[in-house]
Formats: C-alpha cells, structure tokens, sequence
C-alpha cells in the first residue's frame, strides 16, 4: 500500500519532469534553429562610423573650410515630463497608418493655437480623415480639416519654450523635428529612448547651458556633431559654397547611392554642398561612411567588434586662390556691387574671384539670405552675371581686323556711324587702328566691323575668344552669357540682322552678355599669345590615402595669331594706361594721392576701359587688362555695376584694379624687367638715408 | 563518525546526486553573474562567491542534523513549527525587502539575510509527518481538517509577505504526505475542488501584479491581453523562451550564452528564478535533461528510502522532502520553458540564494538521517516510554488499512 502510494507519487513527479522535457524539445529541437537565429541576429548591430568632410584649402595650403565640432540639441522622446501622453495619440496615428496602410502620415505643422485651457502648442498631421476614429482619446482632436490635432501637454511645452529661448530656435520648428522623431517611433525605426535632433549648430554657449542644466531641461541634450566651418567668414564666399541639410528630392535621389558609391549615400541628416566648390566637388569632399558590425547586449552597448569597414574621410581639395589677392580684391570692391577676377594667363589658374555684395557661409544656416534683396549676394557674379561688354569688345573687332588684314590705316570720325555716337574724343578727328583703340572710338569700330569685316568675322572670332559659352570651371551653374549672330536672332525674333546690330555688337552692346570669367579668359589668350585656356579654381585634390590628382583641363585651343600684330594691341592697351589721352591715364599718373605707378612698381599695366550701357539702369564699368604689360603674369578684370546713369563706369573701375595691383605679391613678378631695378634704386636709396 | 549513522550506497547515491546539482549551480551562477558593459568591459558579480559561502554553511548545517536522530526532531516538531511561525510573524513586523522584489520577506540576521519561509517548509513536513504517524483521524474528510489547518497557517502568513509561489509549494507537499499517510483519495479530490473553489473566490483579493501574471500566462499569446500586461513579466519569458530555444541540442556552451552574456534576460533573476533558461542556453537539451534526470535520480533514492524504511514519520519526512523539492524543480523549470505562470520559485540546490541552498540541504540531510539512522534504538523512545508503548503496540498505519 504504502509503496504503491509513494510509487504513485513518483510517478506524478515524473510526468512533471516529462512535461517539461517534452517542452524543452519543442523549444530546443524543432523550434531551435528558429530561435537561434534569433538570438544572433538580436544581439548584432550594424552601425553608420563617421569621417569629416574633406577640407578646402588655398593654394599655399591655408584652410579655407573645414569641420570643426558643433552642437546640436537633442529630445530623447522618452523622457520628457508626460511623454506618455504627448506620444500616445501620435504613436496611435502611426500604428493606424501602418496597419491600415492609407497615406503617409506627414506634413508636421505646428500652430499655436488658443484652445479651452489656453494658449498652447498643437500639432496638426496631414492626415485623411479616416482618423476621425481616433477622436475618443481625449488627446487626438480633429480640426475642420479633418487633420488630426495633437495638443502638446504644458510641461513639455513649458520646457521646449525654455530651450527655444536659449537656442533662439523657435517653439515650432524643435516641436516639428520632435514631431517627425516621434513620426520614426512611431515606425518603429526608432525607439522612444533615442535622442532626435531637434536644433543643429546652436553654438557653444547655448550648448553650455543647456549641458550643465540638464535637469531643468528633462528630455533635452547636447549631442556633437561636425559643423562646416568657414574661418574667413565671408572670404571667397562664392567660390567656396556652403553646405546644407540634404532636401527631401536629392535624398530620395541619393539615399542608395551617390556618385556610384554606396559608402558616400545620403542620410535624411546629412550635408550636401550647395553652391561653389562645396557643390561642384561634393562627391569628391564627402566621406565615405563606414560601417561597423557590432554585437551589443540588451542596453545596445558593444561587447565586440564583429567587422568593421572604416570610413575614408573625404578628399582635400587645394584651390588656386591666392588668400592674399582674395582678399585684396575683396577689400577694393567693399561698397560696391561687382566682382574681380585674377588670372594667371599662363595657367589659367585664378588667382582670385572677389564677388561683392559676399555673405557669410557661417551664418546662412541662421540667417538665410533674404530673396528680395536686388543687389543678391548670393550670386557669383563672376560666372553667372550677365553684362554687357562695352568697348573692351573693341579689342576683339581690332584683333579681328589685323588678322584679317582688314584693318583701315586710317579714318576719320566724325562724332558718329550708322546712328551709332562717338563721344569719346574730340570730333572731327583722323584715327588709326591704336588710336582709336586708345580713345575707344565708335565710329571706327563699327565701321570697321561693318564695312571691313561683316558680322560674319566678328562673331567667328568672339567665338574663338570664347564669348557665349562656358568656360568650363570647376564650378556650379556658370552662364554662358550670349554671342547674338544673325542665326540665333532669326530663331528667337524671327527677324533678319540689321546693320546696326553689327555696329552695336562692335561696341560690345545690343544683345551681347558675357560673364566676368569669359572676359578674363580671352584678355588671357590676348596676354598669352592666343592659349584660350581654360580658367583653373582646382589645383589639386588630395585624397584620404594620400593620393593627389588634378581634374582634367580638357585641350586649350590656340588661337591663330601673329605675334607682331598682337604685340601692336599690347602696346595701345600699354599706352590706355600710361599715356597721355589714354582712358586710365589719370589713373596711373602722379596725382595728389599717389605716386606715379612705373615710378613705384617698375612695370606697366596694359588695360582697357569700358563702360557699357544698360537699358532702364545705370552702366556696367569695366576695366580689364593685365599686368605687368612686357610679361603678362596676371589678367585682371574688374566689373562694377552702377545704379546712377551718369556714371563713367571705368573711373571707378580703374582705380580698384590699381588697389588690387599695387599689392600684388612678390612673387608672381619674380624676372619681371625693370622690377630688379626698383629693387635695386629702392636699396640704394634706403642706403643713402641710412648714411647720414 | 556520528554514532549510529551508518550511510548505505543509496545514501552515497542521492549525495552524489546533490554534489553534482550543487556544482552545477555554482558553475551556472557563475556565467549568470556576468553582467555586460560598455565596449565588452563587463563584470561578474560576487553572487558565486557567496553561493559558495552558502554551501559552506549548508554542509555544516547537513552534517549537524545528521548528528541529531531524526527522531529526536520528530519529537520536538511542533517546538520548531512554533518558532517558524514566529519567525513568519516577525518577517511580517521586522522583514526587509530586497532591492529587486517589493515584498518583505527577508529577515536580518547578523551579516546574512534568511528567508523563513523556506525553513518553515521544513518544520511543516516535520510538524505533518509527527503528528500523522501517531494518528489516523486523516482517514477521515474531517480528520484532514487539522493537517490542512497546520499548513494554512504557514501559508496565509507567507501569503501575506507577499510571496504566493512560495506558499503554493506547501499544497503538494501536504497533499503529498497525506496521500503517502493514507488519506483517501476521494477526500483528497473534495478538499482540491473546494480550494479550487476558495481560490476563486480570493481571486478579488489578489495583488495585481499576481493577476497579471497568471492572466500573462493565460493570454501568452493574445497580442491584446499582452499589452495590458505587466510588461517585464512578458520580457522576461520572451527572453527566457528565446535562451532556452537557442540552446539547441547541446547548447551555446558554459558561459558563451549570449541571452546570458548579454543581459537580455533580466539580470536580477537570471541567477535564480530564471538559471534554468541559462542552463538550457549554454548546454542544450541534453544538458537540461541531464539537470532533470539528477532531480529524478535523487527523487527515485528517496522514494527508496520512504520503501525501506518502516518509520512511519521518517517515510513521511521523505515523502514530504521528496515532494517539496521535486514540486520546485518542475515548477521553476516548467515557469522558465512558458508552461506555467511565473511565480518566484527557485530551482533547489542550483538557483543563486542563501536559504533556498541551506533549506534544500537540511531537507535532503533529512532524508539521509531517516535512511542512515533506521535500526537503531533511541534514547528519545526511552524519554517518553508512553509513546514508545503506544507506539510499539500500535499497528502501522496501513497495516490497518489492509486489514480493514
């Protein structure tokens, strides 16, 4: 009895144990690999490893960009004062929408709004009405819309009030990057416990005081980032570009891959250049993201590094702007709107490209630039501002005349041609070809242009100079300007070519438009003796592995020009400067101001004066030329845009080039002639004051 | 050696059993203390030391009630009821909690902390087993009044720590020293339908968290019930499920469990309510079911030793011993494979704690007693000769029943 009885008892126990073997075999042998798998895959976490932006450098290796560390202010949703009933309603909306699967739930917008217990923030998704249903939470609403409403609970809006006044960010904008943080909760692409950006680049101070208040901003952190830092501010803004957060359209484009690489794709938080050598070798600067392989325990901390593909930081790219020049230039066009180029007309490379009204590239992200203002500072007026020639066309239609050898030896001008005035000289008056160059006669270019040449040659050889079309630089959204020819105004007027038309285009007027850049490449083939390079911003690119390249320069076409006729437009260019009557005279003399340039400098100028008319506004100034005259080392070109009509453009022209000239450093004029004997007087001199 | 006590193979068997137990929760409390850190710089924490401080005691503890006769206990069972119900009332006053568990059910003693629910086990088998071996009034529905009274007692203060898990373990150990004691069948029935019947009408007086959790075990798989429930109780069966199913056939391999390792399963009760799923993870099935077969082999021992011995209270003290520990291992394994609620069980001689370690070794030192002390002649019978001559004279308790 009593072993039957404990017999039964152990066999009770038994079915226990067996009960819990048969449980075990289903977990471990059939459902095993199930759950194995399961357990490797939860523990491993692939995660993003970052790289700088490369940087931008000048040509003697200044930095003119880099990455420096920022701040960014970050929520982390899940803890915030009442974060349960701020997410509740919204991670509701998205469970909804990812089961039922209606449109996306998007468009955060942020109103402030009276309600029964106040002012306060609400928040209003986009969303279809089917919604509706949600309205018995008391915290889902529904405007007349249908849109659903959030309202956000006061201590949070409370908190977000105080962090915006430090961040100076408004209320609105950190709730709607909040709201588009919950949106990823809601997802399920985040968790509640991650901290979403919600202010970027705040700056340190407010960074510091959100850091060591941490409790009185429950839910808010400081987070560091990489900021694009511009140490010259505004210097060579143009040129450089800024960045900015990728928008929605390149994202979509990008997010898989970018340029070919799937390292350099794009996150919806990422930089992209915009603008300049930012933008035009954006692929080139962008870091190659990494990716690391980790296995993580339950709090996602690393336990071990399972693989890892390092991140290349991206390439440096070394500019040919000088710093000096850059600024230079800058400094000479302050006050007014235009820009200034240098060129090494040898090379091509550019020295410097001065753009004025300039803005600062640190300050956009805060301060963007206002649409509205006319004198746009945004714009590079040196590639993309389409003006009229003016006079220095002259110098084309007179290498066109010699070359074709249809160059008048003389004429007279008698105040006007083919309705066209001639008011720079007095009138009448016998003109050769360097006369008239030096003057900048009317008469006689059109007529030459008109009855010598024809439009036919005037245009083939604005062409070969390279007017109305791009010269290739290494740089976003270059204008072509427009070379009229008769074909092109029958297509777009449907109307035949006047013979007023030749006579204005030889004045560089009428339809014409060039850009800065095309003026200083061909005052470079001029200089050159005919190269029509092509203008050079990229020196070099050095990559992360220590590799350098250089981008293609493509072939530079010569022109076909006799030294001996060219040496004949150099010397009337020489005489525009430096001799009496010559249109910048004044501005090389001795006058009460400053000494006489050949006197303090040792070298000519060669330049030309032009002021072109526009309809409705006040003229284009220019003055181009190079320097020094005998051995061309720099090509300048300057060009300012004059509001008062009654402006002679070139009277302000000249004197910035002669600013920009005068400090032209050493060592582009090292061999230049005459320039050892300066040297040599200054040294004697500075010996004769020394001995006494 | 102690006079009298004389170890048989059976008794060198079960002890194999529990060294090899104990060894085997040492090892596992090891790889359970792991506790991860940021860029793999994790810890272990001291709870393996100690559990072997605990052992220490625990064989002291063995080796001093193998010194005492079982009989001697017997006689003195309800002294020790008496101070374990003390000691139950002063854990309801005086009793701490612990930092994990809100519930006081710890006393502090010295630089230890008890847990007298688990030596209260003991002293209600030792309490049961004296006074059903002088009586067989429990062959009546009536007569089961009183054993059931003596363990109610204990339970509704346990009850009240609060620590059900606990308290339901003395329902099979009572049933099953009744049943052993031959009680009827049929009464036992009535008493489980009425108590089934009590409990639902205790079912409003629950604590909520002991609601959710058998609800969570009732809706496992109802994704809505799931939600309304306590979600850490979810988590960690979640957890455990996944650790035991990883394991595979032979498992991921001592200490290399990476549910373990990684903290995915709830360090606080990784090293105790839950080292079965650890077990399971780093040595497989057949790992598991050797741990399963230990428990067996030990309960088969006693079950030989409640046939061979004739004591009618040291069969009994056997039985019950047998059925406390033998109902905490299906329990605590089958609560950590998702077949029963979770209920604050450990897993005897293996789960990281103190006075579970030390009440299962006095338990199993009992058993021993009883099978190594069986032929000699006591004292204790001299001191009380009224109950040695009832005793003589009386027929053992199923001779009667065959015989009527």
């Amino acid at each position: 009895m009593f072993r039957f009885r404990t017999r039964a008892i152990l066999i009770f126990l038994f079915g226990g144990f067996l009960m819990v073997a048969t449980r075990l075999f289903y977990l471990q042998v059939v459902l095993g690999a199930h759950y194995r798998d399961y357990a490797e895959n939860v523990c491993v976490e692939t995660r993003a490893t970052e790289a700088s932006r490369g940087t931008l450098r000048g040509a003697a290796g200044e930095l003119l960009a880099f990455d420096e560390p920022g701040f960014n202010v970050a929520v982390v949703p899940a803890e915030l004062p009442d974060w349960r009933a701020l997410c509740r309603p919204i991670l509701k909306l998205y469970a909804l929408d990812r089961r039922e699967r209606i449109a996306s739930v998007r468009d955060v917008a942020v109103v402030v709004r009276s309600g029964p217990h106040g002012d306060g923030y609400e928040v209003s998704f986009g969303v279809a009405a089917t919604f509706l249903r949600l309205s018995g939470t008391e915290l889902v609403e529904r405007d007349e819309h249908g849109t659903a409403l959030v309202v956000v609970p006061r201590k949070t809006a409370a908190v977000v009030d105080a962090v915006s006044a430090i961040v100076r960010v408004p209320a609105r904008e950190i709730l709607t990057e909040l709201f588009n943080g919950l949106a990823l909760v809601g997802r399920g692409w985040q968790r509640p416990s991650d901290p979403c950006v919600v202010a970027r680049d705040v700056g340190f101070l407010p960074a510091a005081e959100i850091e060591s208040n941490l409790e009185s901003y429950p839910g808010f952190r400081v987070a560091a980032t990489a900021r694009r830092s511009y140490p010259y501010d505004s210097l060579a803004s143009h040129v450089l570009g800024y960045v900015q957060r990728v928008s929605s359209a390149e994202y979509d484009r990008w997010h898989e891959s970018y340029g070919g690489s799937k390292a350099k794709r794009f996150l919806p938080d990422d930089l992209i250049g915009r603008n300049g050598v930012e933008r035009a070798l954006d692929f080139e600067l962008r870091a190659a993201r990494g990716t690391q392989t980790l296995e993580v325990d339950v709090a996602r901390r690393t336990q071990r590094v399972l693989s890892s593909v390092p991140p290349v930081p991206g390439a440096d790219v070394y500019l040919t702007l000088d710093r000096d020049l850059q600024t230079t230039a800058e400094m000479a066009l302050e006050g007014h709107v235009g820009s200034i180029v240098l060129l090494e007309p040898a090379t091509g490379r550019i020295l410097a490209m001065a753009n004025s009204p300039r803005y600062n590239a640190n300050e956009l992200p805060r301060r963007p630039p206002d649409p509205s203002d006319r004198t746009a500072p945004m714009l590079n007026r040196a590639i993309q501002g389409h003006y009229p020639l003016g006079s220095a066309f002259k110098l084309i239609v007179a290498v066109a005349a010699l070359e074709e050898n249809k160059a008048p030896a003389q004429l007279e001008c008698t105040g006007g041609y083919l309705g066209l005035r001639c008011e720079n000289h007095s009138v009448p008056m016998h003109l050769n070809l360097e006369d008239a160059l030096k003057r900048s006669c009317n008469s006689y270019f059109c007529r030459t242009a008109h009855e010598a040449l024809g439009i036919r040659n005037l245009v083939k050889w604005a062409a070969l100079f390279g007017l109305g079309q791009c010269t290739g630089v290494c740089l976003p959204s270059e204008q072509s300007g427009l070379l009229p020819t008769p074909g092109w105004k029958r297509a777009r007027f449907r109307e035949n070519w006047y013979a007023g038309e030749t006579c204005n285009l030889a004045v560089g007027q009428g339809y014409l438009l060039v850009t800065p850049l095309q003026v200083a490449r061909f005052l470079a083939a001029i200089a050159n003796g005919g190269r029509l390079v092509r203008p050079k911003l990229v020196d070099k690119i050095v990559r992360a592995d220590g590799k350098v390249e250089t981008l293609d320069e493509g072939v530079c076409p010569t022109l076909p020009l006799t030294p001996s006729k060219l040496e004949r437009i150099h010397r009337v260019m020489r005489s525009v400067c430096h001799e009496i009557g010559g249109t910048a005279w004044k501005v090389f003399r001795r006058s009460e101001t400053q000494g006489d340039w050949v006197q303090e400098q040792g070298y000519q100028v060669a330049g030309k004066t032009s002021t072109a008319q526009r309809t409705g506004r006040g003229p284009i100034g220019w003055f181009v030329g190079f320097a020094p005259a005998n051995d061309p080392r720099v090509v300048f070109v300057v060009t300012l845009e004059h509001d008062d009509r009654n402006v002679h453009g070139a009277e302000v022209a000249a004197p910035l080039a002669r600013r920009v000239l005068e400090r032209l450093p050493e060592r582009y004029l090292e061999g230049v002639p005459g320039r050892e004997l300066r040297e040599r007087t200054r040294q004697r001199l500075a010996e004769r004051r020394a001995e006494p | 050696m102690i006079r009298g006590l004389r170890l048989q193979p059976r008794d060198w068997l079960l002890l194999a059993c529990v060294a090899a137990l104990l060894a085997i929760g040492v090892a596992f409390v090891y790889s359970a203390s792991y506790r991860s850190g940021p860029m793999g710089e994790g810890y272990y924490t001291s709870s393996p030391a100690k559990q072997v401080q605990w052992i220490g005691i625990g064989l002291v503890a063995f080796v001093a009630v193998l010194t005492l006769n079982y009989r001697h206990l017997l006689e003195h069972a309800n002294v020790l009821y008496a101070i374990g119900l003390g000691l139950l009332v002063l854990v309801l006053f005086l009793g701490v909690t612990s930092e994990e568990i809100h519930a006081r059910r710890w006393l502090n003693v010295g630089p230890f902390r008890v847990q007298p629910s688990e030596f209260m086990k003991l002293f209600t088998i030792l309490a049961l087993a004296r006074y059903l071996m002088d009586t067989d009034s429990h062959r009546r529905l009536s007569g089961l009044l009183v054993p059931l009274g003596l363990v109610a007692l204990p339970m509704a203060l346990i009850v009240r720590e609060p620590d059900l898990g606990m308290a339901l373990v003395f329902l099979p150990v009572v049933f099953a020293m009744l049943y052993a004691a031959a009680a009827r069948p049929r009464h036992l029935v009535i008493v489980v339908v009425a108590m089934a019947a009590l409990g639902a009408l205790a079912w409003p007086h629950l604590r909520d968290y002991q609601k959710e959790r058998i609800l969570g075990f009732v809706f496992q798989d109802d994704s809505r019930a799931r939600q309304e429930l306590r979600r850490l109780d979810l988590y960690q069966l979640e957890q455990a499920k996944v650790a035991i199913g990883s394991g595979q056939l032979f498992g991921q391999g001592w200490m290399k469990g990476s549910q373990n390792r990684l903290n995915f399963i709830p360090a606080k009760t990784r090293n105790n309510d839950f080292i079965f799923a650890v077990i399971c993870e780093e040595w497989g099935f057949v790992g598991a079911n050797v741990v399963l077969g230990l428990y067996l082999l030990m309960l088969i021992v006693c079950g030989r030793v409640a046939e061979e011995v004739h004591h009618p209270g040291g069969r009994l003290i056997v039985v019950g011993v047998a059925a406390m520990l033998g109902t905490q291992a299906i329990v605590n394994t089958a609560m950590a494979a998702g077949q029963l609620p979770i209920v604050g069980l450990t897993l005897p001689l293996v789960s990281y704690g103190g006075s579970s370690i030390l009440s299962s070794l006095i338990g199993l030192a009992l058993v021993v007693n009883v099978s190594a002390y069986r032929r000699v002649s006591l004292a204790g019978d001299v001191l009380d000769p009224e109950a040695q001559a009832r005793r003589d004279t009386a027929p053992m308790p199923e001779e009667t029943f065959m015989r009527s």
